[in-house]
């Protein structure tokens, strides 16, 4: 059994500023892991260097067992199977929901330039089993009645929920959720922990989340990383990181001379 | 009545070259937040394509066009490859400066080439007037017209209806999700370079056609113009920049037919600033609103 993901010893120099410093994390098949960490912790980064938009300075990322050389490019990156959501949403905004869905479904539809310039029967093909299959992820997350709406027209925590579903249908091995529990009430949280875990479940997906919400990590991650200035402070099960205390200290402030 | 329905005609056949061109800047634009100023440039390059083709090699007015599209979409898509591409995380004024000295390399790499003499456009279709009612239109017209409206109904279908289209939309609003999403950015932003180029070299030939003389600074007026018309018909938007196009046109051949002729491009430069001053997101721009 290969890990989804694998990442050892990643650092990120800005400048003179070490952001993330020598983590090694690794995420099963089909685990759900989280990381959690004060804000400024090096989280989001860490994020960067593994979808390859801001690559580690050193450390290597390996997803599905296959390793990511360097300088290898985000969408190259993506297409090796590894999905990510961002913190502050970024759907394509003017496109509807489910043009948002389609582009990322485009890789595993692949026609030759051939069919698609001669529009042959084979490109109408792919076309509808691209459409029906954006139809049915939509249908599967309860987002049908919405999926000709604009998608920057939607309230929030549906746009949270369209992020989420554009990232399941790039068919990744692993989704990175950055913080998608962010700005949502007690309710839309509860329905986002449903979620998350249909993921794991229903599609067999492995899943790196980051998050404040503790609530939603304590009941979803099997294991926690916790992060602090860039470095691993500690790592386990639910239980052991909310007896740490290490962690207590990092997250209370205790850190001063008590 | 008779001298405002000769003029409209005249107005729209003028406004379709602008409308082509207007197109290509806008997509362009639209994805690689680049005011391309060599635009105009290519659309000199699709002039001399067909002079050349036609004059030597005795291609007819369809093939002439064709080939002309795919010379200058190539030429786009290697001016955005060695000129542009290098800048795309560079700060955007640097990439507008570079994009003046590709218009005056072409402008001048041109001159140099087939000297800067004017030249007549052979006249591959023989001109033949049509007279509805006192108003006079010619084949060459009703030919630009057409091949207007087609162009740019095809680029509408590309864009909303087909997969690039929308890889091409999805750039456009976001560069890191869409590559996130398996997009392959230089591939996308070099069909759109494609595409814009490709009508512009269709102005061009068009425009040889129609005017009759060409050289190689025949780009730079019409470039600007058409930048205008993206601007009234509002950056970001296809219909907009058709029609902003066609209204620049009609706006010019209003002009000289009132005896103005000297101040036709002034009008259009006022137009500019007037439509900046009073309705900065165009005709049918979006309302930029700032959230705080």
């Amino acid at each position: 059994m290969t890990d989804a993901l694998n990442a050892d010893h990643i650092t990120k120099v800005f400048g003179g500023l070490t952001a993330v410093d020598d983590v090694s994390l690794h995420v099963g098949e089909k685990e759900l892991v989280a990381l959690i960490g004060p804000n400024g912790a090096g989280k989001t980064t860490f994020f960067n260097c593994l979808t390859g938009v801001g690559p580690a300075t050193t450390g290597t990322v390996k997803i599905g067992g296959q390793e990511v050389k360097k300088n290898t490019k985000a969408y190259k990156v993506a297409q090796m199977g590894i999905s990510r959501t961002f913190q502050n949403i970024r759907l394509f905004s003017k496109l509807s929901v489910l043009e948002n869905v389609l582009i990322a479904l485009t890789n595993h539809y692949k026609e030759n330039f051939l069919t698609a310039v001669l529009r042959l029967p084979a490109y109408y093909k792919t076309e509808e089993a691209m459409e029906e299959r954006a139809k049915e992820l939509l249908k599967d997350f309860d987002l049908e009645d919405v999926m000709y709406f604009p998608a920057g027209s939607l309230p929030y925590g549906t746009q949270r929920r369209v992020e989420i579903v554009r990232a399941l249908a790039t068919e990744p091995k692993i989704i990175c959720l950055d913080e998608p529990a962010a700005g949502m009430n007690p309710e839309e949280t509860a329905d986002l922990t449903r979620l998350i875990k249909r993921l794991q479940t229903e599609y067999g997906i492995a899943v790196l989340l980051i998050e404040h919400d503790m609530s939603l990590v304590m009941n979803l991650a099997e294991r926690i990383y916790v992060l602090a200035e860039g470095k691993l402070l500690a790592k386990g099960t639910p239980s052991e990181i909310q007896n740490d205390e290490a962690v207590i200290n990092a997250y209370l402030g205790g850190g001063a001379d008590v | 009545m008779q001298t405002f329905f000769q003029q409209l005609i005249n107005g729209l056949s003028l406004g379709s070259i602008y409308a082509l061109l207007a197109l290509g800047y806008m997509i362009v634009y639209g994805i690689s937040k680049l005011l391309n100023f060599a635009h105009g440039d290519v659309y000199m390059l699709g002039a001399y394509w067909g002079y050349y083709t036609i004059n030597y090699l005795h291609f007819g007015f369809i093939t002439a066009l064709i080939t002309a599209m795919i010379v200058c979409g190539l030429a786009g898509v290697i001016i955005e490859a060695v000129a542009y591409r290098p800048l795309r995380n560079a700060p955007r004024v640097a990439a507008l400066i570079t994009a003046i000295g590709v218009s005056f390399f072409l402008e001048n790499g041109m001159s140099y080439l087939v000297t800067s003499d004017t030249r007549n456009f052979p006249q591959v279709i023989k001109q033949k007037t049509f007279d509805l009612g006192g108003v006079m239109i010619s084949n060459i017209q009703l030919i630009i017209l057409v091949t207007t409206l087609i162009l740019t109904l095809g680029l509408m279908y590309i864009i909303n209806y087909t997969k690039t289209g929308r890889a091409m939309r999805s750039v456009s609003t976001d560069y890191d999700a869409a590559s996130l999403m398996g997009i392959n950015i230089n591939h996308t932003v070099s069909i759109t370079f494609a595409l814009g180029s490709a009508l512009a070299g269709a102005a061009g030939v068009l425009i040889g056609l129609y005017y009759n003389s060409i050289d190689p600074l025949m780009g730079m007026t019409p470039g600007i113009k058409a930048f205008v018309a993206a601007v009234l018909g509002g950056i970001g938007s296809i219909p907009g920049a058709a029609v902003g196009g066609f209204l620049i046109g009609l706006l010019e051949t209003a002009v000289q037919a009132m005896g103005f002729s000297a101040f036709r491009d002034a009008a259009v430069y006022i137009v500019l600033i007037v439509i900046l001053l009073v309705l900065p997101g165009g005709l049918f721009g979006k309302k930029q609103v700032e959230k705080v």
